[in-house]
Order: C-alpha cells, then sequence, then structure tokens
C-alpha cells in the first residue's frame, strides 16, 4: 500500500527541485542581463577616477547594503558596473540586509569583527558602531573626496561623533523630507500653493480648507499621517519639535530637553491636526508606504515624503510605481511650514563606511571613492530615487522644479545628535511616542496636554538613563 | 511517556563506578545510539547556555562585547539592574511584556486545546468528505510563522477583511475598531496564533480519540450514561496523558512566541505597542537595541527559570499521568 | 432527530473549515493584486485584473529562487540529519532502561525550555570561535546552519519518534532475536519498516518547523549564498522598498511547496501522530 505513496511523494520533490532550481537559472539571467544596460555615460566618464589608487592584485570585497531602491542588490551592481569593467581584479559581492535585523547583524558583526569591507549605515547608526570600534576611521582619507564643503552640513555632522573630528563615514545619499501636496485640490479650494503652507497657522487654514474637498468626485482627507506601525516614528515627529524651537538634548548632549514645553507645543501641533480631524484616524494604524499610496490614489491631499516619491510617481505601475495617477500628474513639492522657531525638515540618509574587520581597506576605500563620484551618484540616485549624498550632483537635480523644493528644504534640514547612545534612544522614542499615537487615536487614554507630556516625560527619563549610562 | 530517574534496582546498592561500567557493557548499544544527539545537545544546547549564563554576570554592553567573556565581572549587578532599579531602560516595558505574554499563553493554550478536541470530536465520526476536512484543516499549520504574520497584519487592518466581514457584512459591530493599534492588539496576535497552532493539536487528540475503545462507551451507555457524562467520564481521562503533554508543549511555545508578532508590526523594527509586545520580542528589542547583552542575558536566564518552576508545576499536576506506560 | 443532529454537525464541520482555509484562500487573491489595491485595503472577493506578473517578478526583483534553493537545501539536510539522530536515540529510550537514560530523557526536553535569545549570541560567538581554532568557517556557511537547525529540532523527534517506538510491542524484536537477528538486525528489519508511518510524520514536523526558523537564520547567515526565505523575503518591504504585491506572491510561493508535500504525506502523518501519540 505504501510503495505507491511514497513514490509519490518523492515525485513532488523532485518536482519542486527541478523547478526550483530552474528559477534559479532565471534569476541570475536577468541580473546579468540587468548589469550589461549600466549607464553609458558613466562608463565613459569614469577615466576622470584616477586609476593608480585601484588595487592591482586580485581582491573580492563584499558590501552590505540595504533595501534602498526596487532592485537592491541589481541596482548596487548597476552602478558597480563601469568600475568593474575597469578593474577586472576586483570582485564585488553584496549583500541586502534588511532594515529590521540590519542592527543586529551589524552589531553583531562589529563586535566581532567578522563581517563585510564596504558598509552602509545609516545615519544615526554611525556614532554607535564607531564607538564600537565597528568601522574605520576614514578622516585621512577623506580630503581626497574634497571634504566637508562638498556635502550638506546636516549629513555631515553624522559622519563624526559630537564632538570629535574623527569621520566615519562618506555620505552616500540622503534622505530629506518635505511636503506633498496636490495642486488641483489646492486649486479647486482657491488656495494658492506659494502662501498655502507658509507657516503653522496657514497651514492648518490650508488644511481645513483641502479637508472633505472632491476631487472627481473622490472625497479627500486633508493629511495623511501615518502612526505608530512605521519605520519613521520619531522622524515623522521631530521636525514639528525642532519647529517649535524644541530639541532633542541640550547643547552638550548631556541633558533631555524634548519634554520641555515648546518641544509639547510641537508634538501636540502636530497630533493635534489628527485629533482635530484633519487627517483621517484610520491612517494612524498605517505605514509610510500606506499613506503614500493614500496620497497617490487621491484619498489625501497632502502628505510628507521623501525624493523616492518623485521617482515612485515617474515610475508605471507594472514596475511597481504609481505613475499614470491623477496624483502623478497633480502633485507639488514644497517644504514643511514653519512654525514658532522657523522652518525645520528631517535629514537622514546613509553613509558608506568601512568595516574595521576588513582584510582589504584600501580597495574599499577605492570603490567608496568611485561611488562618490558625481557619475556614480547620479546613476545610484537616478535608480534609487534617493538625493545624492554630493551637493553638486544634489543641485544638478535642482531643473525639476520638484526636486527643487526638497533640496531647497535640505538647507534647514536637521537630524539627531550624533552621539554613540542614539541607538538605544530611538527605541525608547520609538517606544512613547507609540503611545502618543495610541492616545491620538482614542484607543488609550484621552488625548491632552497632561496625557503627552507624561509620555514625553517618561521618554524622557528613559533616555536620560540611556545618557548618563 | 515517562519522565523518571533510574528504578532502585538492586545493583542501586553498588558503587556508582561499577554501575556504570556494568551498565555501559550491558547498554553499549543505547548508549551508542543516543551518543550524536548527545555530542549535538552539548555543543548547540548546553555550552552555549553556559556561555549565556556566564554573560548574565558581566558587564556586557556594546563596548565590552568584543571581549566578550572576559568581559568586567560585575556579580548580580545585571539582575538587580533588572528586579530593583526602575530607571533601568531595558526594564521599560517589560511589565507589558510580561503581561501580554502571560494573556496571550494562556489564551492561546486553552483556545488550542479547546477547539483542537472539540473539532477533533467532530471529524472522529462517519461523514462524506472528512478526509479533505481533515487535511483542509491542517493547512494553516503548514503556513510558516512568518507568512501567518504578513498575511493577518494585512487582514486586519481598519479598511481590511476582517473589519470588513464583522461590520459590512456581519454588522456584529457598528464602527470599524483598531485592531493594530491599541488594546486590540492582543487580539490581533492572539487569533493568528490560535488559527496556526490549534490543527495539529486536533490531529494529537484525533489521534487519540481513536485509540479510544468503543466498547467503553457501549458500557456507558448501557449504565445510562449521557452525551455529557461519557465525555467527561471517558473521553477526558481517556486523553488526559496526551493534553498533559500538549499542554506542556504549548506553553512552552507560546512563551517563546516571536515570529507572528515581529513580522506583523513595522516589519519587525516597530515597536508592538503596550499591548502587542511579548517576552521574546521585548527581551530582542531590549538586547540588541540597547546593546545591554549582561541584563539581557539575566532577563533570559530569569525567563527559563521562571520556565522551570511551571514545568515543574505541570510535572507534580500530571506526574500521575504520565507514569502510564 | 439523529439525522438533524448528524447533518447539523457535518455542516458545522464545513463552515470551521471554510474558516480555516479562508485566509490562505485569501493570501493567494492578495497576491494576484497591484501594489497599491494591496496597501488601499482588498475587501472584496473578486480580482478584477489578476496580476499573474508578480509571480514572475518576485524571482527578478529580487534573487528569491537563490534563498528559496538556500531554505530548501538546509531544511532538508536538517531533516535527514535530525531524523537520523532522533531515530537513534528515540530507540535508545524507548527500549532500554540504561543508567542515565531518565536524565538524557529529561535534557532532551529541558532543551525546549532554553529561550533562543539566551543562546542566539553565544552560538555566533562559538562558531567564530570555531573558525579561530579549527579554521573552519561556521558562520555563514550551510553546515552551520544545518548544524544549528539539526540540534534544536533533534529533541522534539525524538519525542515524537520514542513514543512511537514505544507503540511497536516488544514481542516482536524479541521473536526476530529468537530466529537469530542480532539488535541492530531486529532494529533495522523489523522495527524501522513498521516505522515508516511514524517516521515520515516526524520528518513533516522537523522540515516545517526548520522552514520557519526566523531569529537564527538572521544572526547566522550573512550572504545570499546561504540566507534562507525568511531573510529574504523581508526584503520586498522596508524603509525605501514596499513591494507588497511581490512579498505576498512570495508568500505564496513558500506556502504551496510544503502543502503540497503535506496532502501527498498527510495520511502518513496522520496514521503517524496517530501511532506516537498514544502513548503521549
Amino acid at each position: 500500500m505504501s510503495k505507491k505513496r511514497i513514490s509519490l511523494v518523492l515525485l513532488t520533490v523532485i518536482m519542486m527541485m527541478s523547478m526550483i532550481l530552474s528559477a534559479c537559472g532565471g534569476g541570475e539571467s536577468s541580473k546579468n542581463s540587468g548589469n550589461q544596460k549600466s549607464n553609458p555615460t558613466a562608463a565613459t566618464d569614469n577615466s576622470s577616477h584616477s586609476a593608480t589608487d585601484a588595487p592591482k592584485e586580485d581582491v573580492t570585497l563584499t558590501a552590505w547594503i540595504m533595501p534602498n531602491s526596487p532592485k537592491p542588490d541589481k541596482d548596487f551592481m548597476t552602478v558597480m558596473q563601469p568600475y568593474l569593467d575597469e578593474n577586472p581584479n576586483v570582485k564585488l559581492n553584496v549583500t541586502v540586509l534588511d532594515w529590521g535585523s540590519a542592527w543586529t547583524k551589524i552589531t553583531t558583526a562589529a563586535t566581532s569583527g567578522q563581517g563585510p569591507d564596504i558598509l552602509q549605515l545609516g545615519t544615526t547608526w554611525v556614532p554607535a558602531i564607531a564607538a564600537m570600534n565597528g568601522i574605520d576611521d576614514l578622516t585621512e582619507r577623506v580630503n581626497e573626496l574634497g571634504g566637508q564643503d562638498d556635502y550638506l552640513p546636516a549629513s555631515w555632522k553624522t559622519t563624526m561623533i559630537d564632538g570629535n573630528s574623527e569621520v566615519y563615514g562618506v555620505p552616500w545619499f540622503v534622505d530629506a523630507r518635505a511636503l506633498f501636496y496636490r495642486k488641483d485640490a489646492l486649486e479647486k479650494a482657491g488656495l494658492d500653493p506659494a502662501t498655502a503652507f507658509k507657516d503653522w497657522d496657514t497651514f492648518k487654514q490650508t488644511l481645513s480648507k483641502l479637508n472633505g474637498i472632491e476631487i472627481e468626485g473622490q472625497k479627500m482627507t486633508a493629511f495623511g499621517v501615518p502612526g505608530k506601525n512605521d519605520w519613521n516614528v520619531p522622524h515623522n515627529i521631530f521636525p514639528w519639535i525642532w519647529a517649535a524651537g524644541g530639541n532633542l538634548v541640550n547643547e552638550d548632549n548631556t541633558k533631555v530637553t524634548f519634554n520641555d514645553k515648546s518641544a509639547l507645543e510641537g508634538v501636540m501641533y502636530y497630533t493635534g491636526l489628527a485629533n482635530e480631524g484633519l487627517v483621517d484616524k484610520a491612517s494612524l494604524e498605517k505605514n509610510s508606504a500606506q499613506i503614500e499610496s493614500d496620497f497617490s490614489d487621491g484619498k489625501t491631499a497632502v502628505m510628507v515624503s521623501g525624493a523616492w516619491m518623485i521617482k515612485n510617481f515617474a515610475t508605471p505601475e507594472e514596475d511597481g510605481g504609481v505613475g499614470g495617477k491623477a496624483s502623478a500628474e497633480n502633485y507639488g513639492v514644497t517644504a514643511l511650514p514653519a512654525g514658532p522657531a522657523g522652518a525645520s525638515t528631517f535629514i537622514g540618509g546613509s553613509h558608506l563606511t568601512i568595516f574595521k574587520g576588513s582584510k582589504h581597506k584600501d580597495a574599499a576605500w577605492d570603490v567608496i571613492k568611485y561611488l562618490s563620484e558625481e557619475e556614480a551618484q547620479l546613476t545610484y540616485s537616478q535608480l534609487s530615487g534617493q538625493l545624492p549624498g554630493k551637493k553638486s550632483v544634489m543641485d544638478s537635480l535642482a531643473s525639476d522644479v520638484n526636486y527643487k523644493a526638497l533640496i531647497e528644504a535640505t538647507n534647514y534640514g536637521m537630524s539627531y545628535p550624533a552621539i554613540p547612545q542614539w541607538g538605544p534612544c530611538e527605541t525608547a522614542l520609538v517606544k512613547y511616542f507609540g503611545n502618543i499615537w495610541d492616545i491620538v487615536a482614542g484607543v488609550s487614554g484621552t488625548y491632552n496636554e497632561e496625557s503627552v507630556q507624561k509620555q514625553l516625560d517618561d521618554a524622557a527619563k528613559e533616555v536620560n538613563a540611556i545618557l548618563n549610562q | 511517556m515517562e519522565i523518571s530517574r533510574i528504578p532502585d534496582a538492586p545493583e542501586a546498592k553498588q558503587s556508582f563506578g561499577i554501575r556504570l561500567k556494568k551498565g555501559f557493557r550491558e547498554y553499549r548499544i543505547a548508549y551508542l545510539f543516543i551518543l550524536p544527539t548527545f555530542i549535538f545537545m552539548l555543543l548547540v544546547h548546553v555550552l552555549p547556555m553556559i556561555q549565556g549564563i556566564v554573560m548574565s554576570f558581566l558587564k556586557l554592553n556594546q563596548f565590552t562585547l568584543s571581549q566578550y567573556l572576559k568581559a568586567p565581572f560585575i556579580g548580580l549587578k545585571n539582575y538587580s539592574e533588572l528586579l530593583f532599579n526602575e530607571s533601568n531602560p531595558v526594564r521599560q516595558g517589560l511589565g507589558y511584556a510580561l503581561r501580554n505574554t502571560a494573556i496571550y499563553s494562556v489564551v492561546v493554550t486553552i483556545s488550542v486545546m479547546v477547539i483542537g478536541l472539540l473539532v477533533a470530536m467532530l471529524l472522529n465520526r462517519d461523514f462524506p468528505g472528512r478526509g479533505i476536512a481533515r487535511a483542509a484543516m491542517l493547512l494553516p499549520w503548514v503556513v510558516p510563522s512568518y507568512v501567518v504574520g504578513v498575511l493577518w497584519g494585512f487582514m486586519w487592518q481598519k479598511e481590511g477583511i476582517i473589519n470588513y466581514i464583522l461590520v459590512d457584512i456581519l454588522h456584529l459591530m457598528a464602527e470599524k475598531p483598531f485592531w493594530l493599534i491599541g488594546q486590540n492588539t492582543i487580539w490581533a496576535i492572539i487569533i493568528p496564533t490560535v488559527w496556526r497552532s490549534w490543527p495539529f493539536i486536533m490531529v494529537v487528540f484525533l489521534a487519540g480519540l481513536q485509540t479510544i475503545p468503543d466498547d467503553l462507551y457501549e458500557a456507558a451507555k448501557i449504565d445510562g450514561a449521557g452525551r455529557l457524562r461519557q465525555f467527561f467520564t471517558i473521553t477526558i481521562p481517556m486523553l488526559k496523558p496526551i493534553m498533559a503533554v500538549q499542554l506542556l508543549f504549548q506553553i512552552i511555545n507560546n512563551v517563546y512566541s516571536y515570529n507572528i508578532v515581529a513580522m506583523m508590526f513595522g516589519n519587525g523594527s516597530g515597536y508592538p505597542g503596550k499591548w502587542g509586545d511579548l517576552l521574546m520580542t521585548a527581551l530582542t528589542r531590549q538586547t540588541f537595541g540597547y546593546w545591554s547583552f549582561g541584563v539581557g542575558a539575566a532577563a533570559s536566564f530569569l525567563l527559563m527559570a521562571a520556565m522551570l518552576i511551571i514545568v515543574g508545576v505541570w510535572y507534580r499536576i500530571f506526574r500521575s499521568e504520565l507514569r502510564v506506560e | 432527530m439523529k439525522k438533524i443532529e448528524y447533518y447539523s454537525l457535518n455542516t458545522l464541520t464545513w463552515v470551521i473549515v471554510a474558516f480555516v482555509v479562508f485566509p490562505i484562500i485569501w493570501m493567494v487573491k492578495v497576491s494576484l493584486h497591484k501594489n497599491g489595491e494591496i496597501l488601499q485595503g482588498i475587501t472584496s472577493m473578486a480580482i478584477p485584473d489578476p496580476q499573474w506578473l508578480n509571480y514572475k517578478n518576485l524571482w527578478e526583483t529580487i534573487n528569491f529562487g537563490q534563498y528559496f534553493k538556500n531554505s530548501l537545501l538546509i531544511c532538508t539536510s536538517t531533516m535527514f540529519i535530525s531524523c537520523f539522530l532522533a531515530v537513534l536515540a528515540g530507540y535508545a529510550l524507548a527500549r532500554y532502561k540504561f543508567p542515565g537514560s531518565g536524565l538524557f530523557g529529561m535534557s532532551v526536553i529541558g532543551t525546549q525550555m532554553i529561550p533562543g535569545i539566551m543562546f542566539l549570541l553565544p552560538i555566533y560567538l562559538l562558531f567564530l570561535n570555531i573558525k579561530d581554532t579549527f579554521g573552519l568557517p561556521m558562520v555563514d556557511t550551510y553546515w552551520g546552519m544545518i548544524l544549528v537547525y539539526s540540534a534544536f529540532y533533534t529533541p522534539m523527534s525524538i519525542w515524537i519518534i520514542r513514543s512511537f517506538f514505544v507503540s511497536i510491542p516488544k514481542e516482536l524484536e524479541e521473536s526476530a532475536r529468537i530466529d537469530g537477528c542480532n539488535r541492530i538486525q531486529a532494529f533495522v528489519r523489523i522495527i524501522l519498516p513498521l516505522s515508516i508511518p511514524g517516521i515520515i510524520a516526524m520528518c513533516v514536523y522537523i522540515f516545517l518547523t526548520a522552514w520557519d526558523e526566523l531569529m537564527f537564520a538572521w544572526v547566522l547567515t550573512t550572504t545570499p549564498e546561504v540566507q534562507t526565505i525568511p531573510v529574504g523575503i523581508r526584503l520586498f518591504v522596508g524603509q525605501y522598498t514596499n513591494r507588497y504585491d511581490l512579498l505576498m506572491s512570495a508568500a505564496t510561493v513558500v506556502t504551496l511547496p510544503v502543502i503540497i508535500t503535506f496532502f501527498l504525506s498527510q495520511k502518513y502523518f496522520i496514521s503517524g501522530m496517530t501511532a506516537g501519540a498514544v502513548k503521549g
């Protein structure tokens, strides 16, 4: 009775195997084709790259990157292809880490010394990994790139540990946030984009006028805001705290200040928009991706997002973008409204670093140098939809009106203090800001200044404990 | 099954060495058979566990981790921090996680056992399509738990399918509730877990039911016992040994549950909230998020100790059942 | 009266089946939608425009085939090794009461009580140590993963198969011994063939549990050449990427083969569990 069954099971297993193997073959061949169509301009301009520094002997480099672009490893290899063509002795393996587990993995790698040669780090992670002695001091090398003046101040600041002068990373790309709005909705409400988002008062008025407006028969909510189920919980809130004159810590990073009066004002203003019905409360359980999708589907008139969204609007639906929708024709980008203390936005992004345990530091640096060249910066920016780290390349994008607004926004960009303890601080902030969103959504206590202040105080207590450890 | 010590045989009076020698000769084959497993367990379980315990006595953070076991020894400080220092960041939120894990484990374990038993009884009858029904019911158990987390995360959305069914079709609620934020979160993680784990218990119970001789029920019927009496005087007692074992594994699995919650919220990097955080997600976040490896190890050790106590209680309660061989 | 009960219980059964299977059908359905539609939340049963391309794109966007291959290789090897170890140890525990058998049986259960987070870091560092001492790379290798998984899933397997062996009457072996078989021959010729359903049940169990493992795969693998599906599947969605359509089709692809294999082996599985579970 059993033999037939067994053979059946075996047969399926074999079938599965063959299916998988063929699937693999397909994957690889497409990878090659991706490599072949590398940017021709990048290839020709590559001559500007000083070949003298390139390693002569055979080296195999490993790079760890995050999913920054639609096809993370292929896009990276596309950018690298001209370099690899010119330096056939260099082989490059790329591993893509997801943001969620990357932290664990990088931590263990940093402590054990077993890791990649080139490592992408989120801006806020650099000081921590540097303090762990996980990445190399690049101070001597960065002069070859032109140094500080070529990069955004807010971005450059995060390549160092506050109070020290050693540089540990090279800005690769910049994540800056700005307001995205529907031009047609503004027009219908009789608002001028130039003045509608000027400061907090006008912003609120604009949102109330936009709330419930109908475009092509679809009713819109004024503002899309993600809540606690997001990757960016602190990054979403801090611009409003900064704009209110609040800050995370005092000047010398010894005392937490984000529970003071002005910080509370910022938090109350931002969460108040949701409380006053200018935000659909259903959005508070969503993440940024869903908020972006609401906006592109015409459900919301305004949202906060970054450069990748501009690329999304230009990418057809078949490739996972949102091109072709009404929103793609009718969106505008402008800076976040100025608060009592002026305008502000969040500047993040990623840096390229050299892993301490690397055995090919010179070769790794050569790759980083290549990736910092204008052509490579531009190509990667085009593939990933991220703002390039280099200022000159960023400025060259400003001919596009939407990029222009975003790039202008970077002028008053802020970032978190570059302290080794930032990681745990962010973990704590995610927790308490999450609780605030629960309060705003009406599922945990009543929303008022006292309840929000209490969460901020609790968070401050915890962050203080982390700073004083 | 039996968890029993070496029986007090006559040779127990002989010296340990002689017994061991004699035993070794007699049971050479048995020792040979367990040897590979023994080595594996030593290498992957025992050795790392001892290191884990040692870690809990060290000042192990991001700066000292590279020294690993040579990091400064601080005695019981990690434990006292964890138990008595209210301002230690690693401690924050562990209370919620503990409460949630308790609710989660109890509710999931009981639901899984009750549903498993009832459905097993349903399936233990003869009806057309029984084989298909059985196989279909086992399907959730085959779905990887990381897929379960992602999938149910979508279904629980405010504008998702579950609210649609509950509110727009069945009109059970007036308003669409939030599932992924606030107090409901605990249900958003309990229900998928139950959905995934009950089928396995069902199969085990079904297997158990099939071993109960029919004459027992016949005899009870002749004595005039109703359905309910039969259930409590025959079915339950006969299944008790199986229940005891499944109960234990359910408790262990649920207290150490991680995957579903990790995948449902913020793609594993986020915070599941005051009502969604479990001990495992909290401990992982505290250990790697705050780099308090020493305190994290201490917390894991305490958790393991608590688990040992639970298992001890379990053993005391079910000891008599387990002796049945 | 009896009839009404019979039919209402049957109906109840099928209602339960519907409830249980619905999320899986939903997953397959969602995987055929566009990314935007999924993000907006789907509430209707209709699929207006089935996106079969999702099933092609998911292999191209990330190198999903490699992850799939790794998972399959690691889990299958784990299954065979764990199965081998568990059969031996389970048999020893079922048939012999040797000095230390109680302790061994207890420590087998005891291993289940160690929280994974407790020995995640130690195993990682132990692996690095092995490399430093013996020059044998362990982190980010197939055998490293297989070793860890085999050790993880052997205890529970021992438990399952042990009770199965207990349920096989001792007399069978004894008569074989009388016929001139030695112990090992009796085990191989008499007991093993009888245990096939139990062994299959155990193998299914091992495979599925290994297929499910997340935390150790994150830390112990560092390159796509070794990483498993749970590591790879998370690349579809993250800070700057949100291909929920591909995520759902990948989830379907990951689940369907397991379901098919399971369907083909489920008769063994259920009968194996039946025989094994009797003695708990």
